[in-house]
C-alpha cells in the first residue's frame, strides 16, 4: 500500500483546489495501477471545502462509489469534521453523477 | 445644511462611534471621494471625535482606505483622535505619505482579543495563530468553522479577485466572534458578468451565493460560498457581503435578510461574519 502524509507533502497548501487536484491525481495514479493508498492526515485540520472537494469528492465524478473509496483509500487520523464534510461533498457529487447517468 | 457645513462634509469624514462592519457607508463613500477627486483636491480629514472603539473588521476597513489613499496619492489627516488609537499601525499609517503601496503587513495588528493581517497570497499561518490564540475560549466546532470560512474567502480572493492583497481578521468582540476578509480587487458582479447575465448587482451576488455557481474554467466547484452559509446557520451567525453596488446581510438567528443596492460602489469585495458567543466564552 502506498502512503501519503498530508502534513509533509501538502504542508504549504492544503487549502486550494490546485492542491486538491494534485492529491486526486496522486490517488488515481496509484489506484489505477491496482494498488491501494493510505492518506495520513496526521492531526492536520483541513477545513477547506475546496481541497476536500477537489481531492476526494471529485472521484465520484469519475464513477467512484463510497464502497470503492473505502476499499481503495484509507483515511488515517482524519479530523472528524473534515470527514463529515468529505462524506457530504462526495455524496453530493455521487448523487449528481448518478442522475446524469440515468 | 449651511454652505460651510457642506464644504466641511465634502472633504471631511466624521467617523461613527464604532468603526466596524455595522455601518460601512461612510467608508465606501470616502473611498469613492478619494478616487474621483481631482488631483488638486486629494486632501481629506478623518474626524475621530465620536469614535469609541474599532472592531477587528474596522481595522480591515481602515486598511482598504489606506490602500486607496496611497494608490490615489491622496493625503489623510486624523483629527480629534483619541490617544488610545494612535498606536494602532493602520491608524498611524493612514496619514503618512508613501511613494507606492508598501507591503500589506505594515498594518498588521494583534492584541489580546484580535488578529489582523494583510497578505498577498494564501496564509496558512493565520489559521495556526487563530487556533493558538482562541481555541481556549471558543468551542472546537466554532474554531473549525471559522477556519473553513476564512479558507474559502482566502481562496476566492486569491483565485478570483485579481487583488494584489487582501486583509483578514478575527477576534472576540462584544460577546461575538468576528471573522472576515476584505479585498479591493475585481468585484463579484464584475467577475460574474464574464459568465452570467443578471438584472443588477444584487442578482449577481445572490447567484454567486447559490450552490453550483462557478466562474472557474478549470477545477470547477461552486460549493464554497454556499457551503459556508450552512456553517454560519449552524451557529446562528450573521453574514454581510458587499461587492460593487450590492450588499446582502443575512441574520441566521432571526432568519432575516437585508439586501440593498448601495449608493456608491465598493471597488472590491468585503465579507464579514459574526458568531454569537455564549456565556463564559
Amino acid at each position: 500500500m502506498k502512503r501519503i502524509v498530508l502534513k509533509k507533502e501538502f504542508k504549504d497548501d492544503h487549502i486550494t483546489r490546485a492542491a486538491g487536484e494534485r492529491l486526486r491525481h496522486a490517488i488515481l495514479a496509484i489506484t489505477n495501477a491496482g494498488d491501494k493508498i493510505e492518506i495520513d492526515f496526521d492531526g492536520l485540520k483541513i477545513a477547506s471545502t475546496s481541497f476536500l472537494d477537489e481531492g476526494f469528492a471529485k472521484l465520484a465524478d469519475e464513477g467512484w462509489t463510497f464502497d470503492k473509496l473505502a476499499s481503495f483509500v484509507t483515511l488515517k487520523n482524519i479530523y472528524p469534521m473534515d470527514k463529515e464534510i468529505l462524506d457530504d461533498l462526495f455524496s453530493r457529487r455521487a448523487s449528481r453523477s448518478s442522475k446524469k447517468r440515468r | 445644511m449651511a454652505f460651510c457645513d457642506y464644504i466641511y462634509s465634502r472633504m471631511n469624514t466624521l467617523l461613527p462611534s464604532s468603526v466596524d462592519d455595522g455601518r460601512i457607508d461612510w467608508a465606501i463613500a470616502l473611498i469613492n471621494k478619494i478616487v474621483t477627486a481631482g488631483a488638486a483636491r486629494k486632501e481629506f480629514k478623518l474626524d475621530w471625535r465620536k469614535v469609541a472603539n474599532i472592531s477587528p473588521a474596522g481595522l480591515a476597513i481602515l486598511a482598504c482606505i489606506f490602500d486607496t489613499v496611497v494608490e490615489q496619492r491622496a493625503r489623510i489627516k486624523n483629527v480629534f483622535i483619541p490617544k488610545r488609537f494612535k498606536g494602532i499601525p493602520v491608524v498611524k499609517n493612514i496619514q503618512r505619505t508613501f511613494p507606492s503601496l508598501p507591503s500589506p503587513s505594515i498594518n498588521n495588528y494583534e492584541s489580546k482579543d484580535m488578529l489582523f493581517k494583510g497578505n498577498t497570497s494564501l496564509d496558512v499561518l493565520f489559521r495556526e495563530r487563530l487556533e493558538e490564540k482562541f481555541s481556549d475560549i471558543l468551542p472546537e466546532e466554532l474554531v473549525y468553522d471559522v477556519h473553513l470560512i476564512l479558507n474559502e474567502l482566502m481562496q476566492n480572493t486569491v483565485d478570483h479577485s485579481t487583488a494584489e492583497r487582501y486583509y483578514i481578521y478575527c477576534g472576540a468582540w462584544k460577546n461575538e466572534f468576528h471573522a472576515g476578509l476584505l479585498d479591493m480587487g475585481i468585484s463579484i458582479p464584475a467577475k460574474m458578468e464574464q459568465s452570467y447575465s443578471c438584472k443588477d448587482d444584487l442578482d449577481y451576488l445572490k447567484l454567486a451565493l447559490k450552490e453550483g455557481t462557478t466562474t472557474r474554467r478549470a477545477r470547477t466547484g461552486g460549493l464554497g460560498l454556499a457551503y459556508f452559509f450552512e456553517h454560519l446557520k449552524r451557529h446562528e451567525g450573521k453574514l454581510t457581503i458587499v461587492s460593487r453596488f450590492a450588499q446582502i446581510r443575512r441574520y441566521f438567528r432571526t432568519r432575516r435578510s437585508q439586501i440593498n443596492i448601495l449608493k456608491h460602489p465598493l471597488r472590491g469585495t468585503w465579507c464579514f461574519a459574526r458568531f454569537p458567543l455564549g456565556e463564559g466564552e
